[in-house]
C-alpha cells in the first residue's frame, strides 16, 4: 500500500477523476473457510453482481490459490476454472495494490485486520461489511467501536441488524444492502402432495445442543407425534440441500444469532412450513403471520411452536394468509432487488468519496497555497 | 346421482351417535346405512340418508359381510372412492378435498389412508361442551422411521409383520375391490388385516395421507374397545389364520374354522 508519500492536490484532482470515470476497484476480504456460510456467498453474489453492473469488484483471499470448493455449485467457471465475474486477489500474493480511490470491505469479525489497516494508514476507503450482528461486541474488547480503527462507514445486510449498529454505534454511518436466494435453486415440488412429512433443519450453532434439546423437548410435549421424522440437512451439496428442502414439508430455523438467515427464505421458496428463531437479523421477513415464531433461544416455546405447526399442517388448518405473506417474504429477496440495492449504496459511496476528496482538494491546496507564500 | 364419495356405515343397534357421523360427511356423498328393518324404521325421515339396505336380520351378521352389501350397494353410485365408518366417527370438513388433493398427485394408487385421531369423549362441564382428549393418532406408522421403505408407502413386509392401516376411514378405489375382492366374511376379527394384506400382496399401492381425515370416538362397546377383550390365544390363531389366508381371494379359500 502507497501510504507514505505526501499527496498533492494533482494527485487528489486524478483519484477524482478515477473515482468519477469508474475506475477503482472495491475489495471485499473474506478469510479462508472451507465450510459452507451463507454470508461468503453473499459476499461472493455481491462482487459478481458489481462486476455485472459496471463497478469493479475483488474478493481478497489468504492463502494464495485458496478456492471454497463448496461455491462450486453456485457459481459458473470459465474455462480457466475461475468463478465468471469473481476475480479474486490473495494476501498472500504480496503487496495489496489498493490506493486512495479504492473502497475495501471488512468482515465485522476481523477488528485485527481493521486495526492493522488504520496503522498501516492504508489510504483506501475502509467499509465493515457486516453480516453478522452477533460478532460485532464479541469481537471487540469492551468500549471499543470500529471508529477507533478508523472506520466510519458499515454495509449492513439487513434492516433490524442496520438498527442493532445503529444503537450500539450512534455514530456508524449505515447502509443496508439485499441479498438475493435463488428462485431457480429452489422451488416447490410439482404438487404439495409430493412433499414428506419431514422436518428438515440446520444444528443451532453451539454444535447442535440447543437444536437437539428442542427436537426432544417437542417429542415430550407431542409424544402422539413420535412418527414425526425430523433430517439435518448437514454436509450436502447444493443440489441435495435444495431437494432435501423440496421434499420436506417443515423447516425448523435454529439459529438465534443470523443477520439476515437464508436458510428461511430458501425454505419459503421450497413451500416449507416454518417454525423456528427469527435471529434478530431475520425480523424483516419472519413474523408470526408467515411462520411459527418463539423468542430467541427459548427452547420450550419452539418446542411448542414445532408441535403447534404440525397440528395445523395435519388437521389442514393452515391458514391461507400463511402461505401468502411466505410468498410476500420471498419478493423481498430477488436478484433484482438485490441489483438494485447494490447499485444504489456503491453510487452513493463513491459520490461521498467525491466529496470527501473535494473537501481533502479543498484543504491540500490552502496547504500548498500557504507553502507557496513561503 | 354421481356423487364422488360413497360413506358405508353399519349399524347394528339404535345408537344416536349415527346422526353426528351422518352430519360430519360432507355434502357431496352417498350414505349407505347397512342395518335391520327395525333400526332402518328408526331411521325413518333422516334426510341425509341415501340408502338404508336392511340385512341384518340375524344377530350374528359379520361385520365384514355388512361392509361387503355396502359395496355392493355402492355400485349404483359409479363413485371414486368407498370408505367406511363406524357409527360413531365423525369425518373432517377438508377430508374431501385432502383425498382428492392426493389422489390426483398420485393417480396410481389405489387406497388411500389418511390419518385418524382417536379420542375420548369428555363430560359435559355444565352447560360448557369438552372437547375430547386427543388418545392416538392412526395410520401414523407410515411415516414413521424404519417402517416403509419409501415414506408414506404401506410396505408389503412390515405389514406382514403387524397390521398398522386402519381399514374404517381410508379411501378406496371402487375397482380395487373389483379386481382382488371385497373383505372374507368369515373373519370375525382381523378382516381389515388379512383384506390390507391381499391388497398390498397384490401390488395395490396404499398410501398414507400425513392429514387427518376422521375422528374416532373410544367407547367400551365400540370395535376399537372390543379388540383389546379378545384373549391372547383367540387372537393368535386368527392372526395365523389372516397371514394363511390373504393369498387367496374371497371366494377361493378354505373353509375356515377357529376353535
Amino acid at each position: 500500500m502507497e501510504n507514505n508519500k505526501r499527496i498533492t492536490v494533482k494527485d487528489l484532482q486524478a483519484i477524482r477523476k478515477k473515482l468519477k470515470g469508474g475506475n477503482y476497484t472495491s475489495y471485499f476480504f473474506l478469510p479462508d473457510f472451507e465450510k459452507p456460510s451463507g454470508g461468503m456467498q453473499l459476499t461472493y453474489n455481491h462482487v459478481k453482481c458489481m462486476n455485472e453492473n459496471g463497478f469493479k469488484a475483488k474478493i481478497v483471499h489468504q492463502k494464495s490459490g485458496f478456492k471454497p470448493e463448496w461455491l462450486n455449485d453456485y457459481f459458473e467457471k470459465d474455462s480457466e476454472e475461475n468463478f465468471v465475474n469473481i476475480p479474486t486477489i490473495y494476501l498472500d500474493d504480496g503487496k495489496l495494490p489498493v490506493s486512495m480511490e479504492d473502497f475495501f470491505f471488512i468482515p465485522e469479525g476481523f477488528p485485527q485486520l481493521m486495526e492493522s489497516l488504520h496503522k498501516q494508514n492504508a489510504p483506501c476507503k475502509r467499509i465493515v461489511f457486516c453480516q453478522n450482528w452477533y460478532y460485532v461486541l464479541n469481537a471487540l474488547m469492551p468500549g471499543m467501536s470500529w471508529d477507533q480503527f478508523g472506520i466510519i462507514d458499515c454495509m449492513s445486510v439487513s434492516n433490524s441488524q442496520t438498527e442493532y449498529l445503529k444503537m450500539i454505534f450512534p455514530n456508524l454511518r449505515v447502509k443496508t444492502v439485499v441479498g438475493h436466494i435463488d428462485d431457480k435453486m429452489f422451488t416447490p415440488p410439482e404438487k404439495l402432495a409430493h412433499k414428506k412429512l419431514v422436518v428438515s433443519f440446520i444444528p443451532s450453532r453451539d454444535g447442535g445442543t440447543k437444536s437437539s434439546n428442542v427436537i426432544k423437548t417437542f417429542y415430550a410435549l407431542f409424544p402422539h407425534f413420535k412418527f414425526i421424522q425430523f433430517k439435518e440437512l448437514g454436509g450436502l451439496s447444493a443440489e441435495e440441500y435444495s431437494t432435501a428442502l423440496r421434499e420436506s414439508t417443515f423447516y425448523v430455523h435454529f439459529d438465534e444469532y443470523s443477520s439476515w438467515g437464508t436458510a428461511p427464505i430458501e425454505a419459503f421458496l421450497s413451500k416449507c412450513l416454518i417454525a423456528g428463531w427469527d435471529g434478530v437479523g431475520g425480523r424483516e421477513y419472519m413474523n408470526i403471520d408467515n411462520m411459527w415464531l418463539a423468542q430467541n433461544g427459548d427452547i420450550m416455546r419452539l418446542a411448542l411452536a414445532i408441535g403447534n405447526m404440525i397440528e395445523t399442517y395435519i388437521m389442514d388448518d393452515v391458514p391461507k394468509k400463511v402461505w401468502e405473506e411466505m410468498e410476500k417474504a420471498t419478493q423481498i429477496y430477488t436478484k433484482e432487488k438485490e441489483s438494485e440495492s447494490i447499485i444504489n449504496v456503491h453510487t452513493e459511496y463513491r459520490e461521498e468519496r467525491v466529496k470527501e476528496v473535494d473537501r481533502l482538494i479543498e484543504m491540500v491546496k490552502k496547504v500548498e497555497e500557504k507553502e507557496g507564500e513561503k | 346421482m354421481n356423487k364422488e364419495f360413497v360413506y358405508i356405515i353399519p349399524l347394528h343397534k339404535k345408537d344416536k351417535r349415527v346422526f353426528r357421523a351422518i352430519a360430519s360427511i360432507p355434502n357431496e356423498s352417498t350414505i349407505i346405512i347397512v342395518t335391520s328393518s327395525a333400526i332402518k324404521k328408526w331411521l325413518k325421515g333422516h334426510d341425509d340418508i341415501d340408502v338404508v339396505t336392511d340385512i341384518l336380520e340375524n344377530k350374528n351378521t359379520s361385520y365384514p359381510a355388512l361392509v361387503n352389501v355396502g359395496i355392493a350397494g355402492s355400485k349404483l353410485y359409479n363413485p371414486k372412492f368407498i370408505s367406511i365408518l363406524e357409527f360413531d366417527d365423525t369425518v373432517t370438513p377438508n377430508a374431501h378435498r385432502i383425498v382428492e388433493e392426493y389422489a390426483e398427485a398420485y393417480p396410481e394408487d389405489g387406497i388411500f389412508a389418511p390419518l385418524s385421531c382417536i379420542v375420548k369423549e369428555n363430560e359435559k362441564e355444565g352447560e360448557e361442551e369438552v372437547p375430547p382428549t386427543l388418545v392416538a393418532i392412526s395410520n401414523e406408522a407410515c411415516f414413521a422411521p424404519g417402517v416403509s421403505e419409501e415414506m408414506g408407502i404401506v410396505d408389503y413386509n412390515m405389514m406382514l409383520r403387524t397390521n398398522f392401516v386402519f381399514i374404517n376411514g381410508c379411501y378406496i378405489k371402487p375397482e380395487v375391490f373389483e379386481e382382488f375382492g371385497e373383505f372374507k366374511e368369515a373373519f370375525d376379527i382381523f378382516y381389515d388385516y388379512e383384506w390390507i394384506l391381499r391388497m398390498s400382496y397384490n401390488g395395490v399401492i396404499i398410501r398414507g395421507i400425513p392429514k387427518v381425515s376422521r375422528f374416532h370416538y373410544l367407547y367400551d362397546d365400540s370395535i376399537f374397545e372390543k379388540m383389546k377383550i379378545i384373549d391372547q390365544d383367540t387372537r393368535s390363531k386368527w392372526l395365523n389364520l389372516t397371514r394363511r389366508e390373504y393369498f387367496f381371494g374371497p371366494n377361493e379359500g378354505r373353509e375356515i374354522s377357529i376353535t
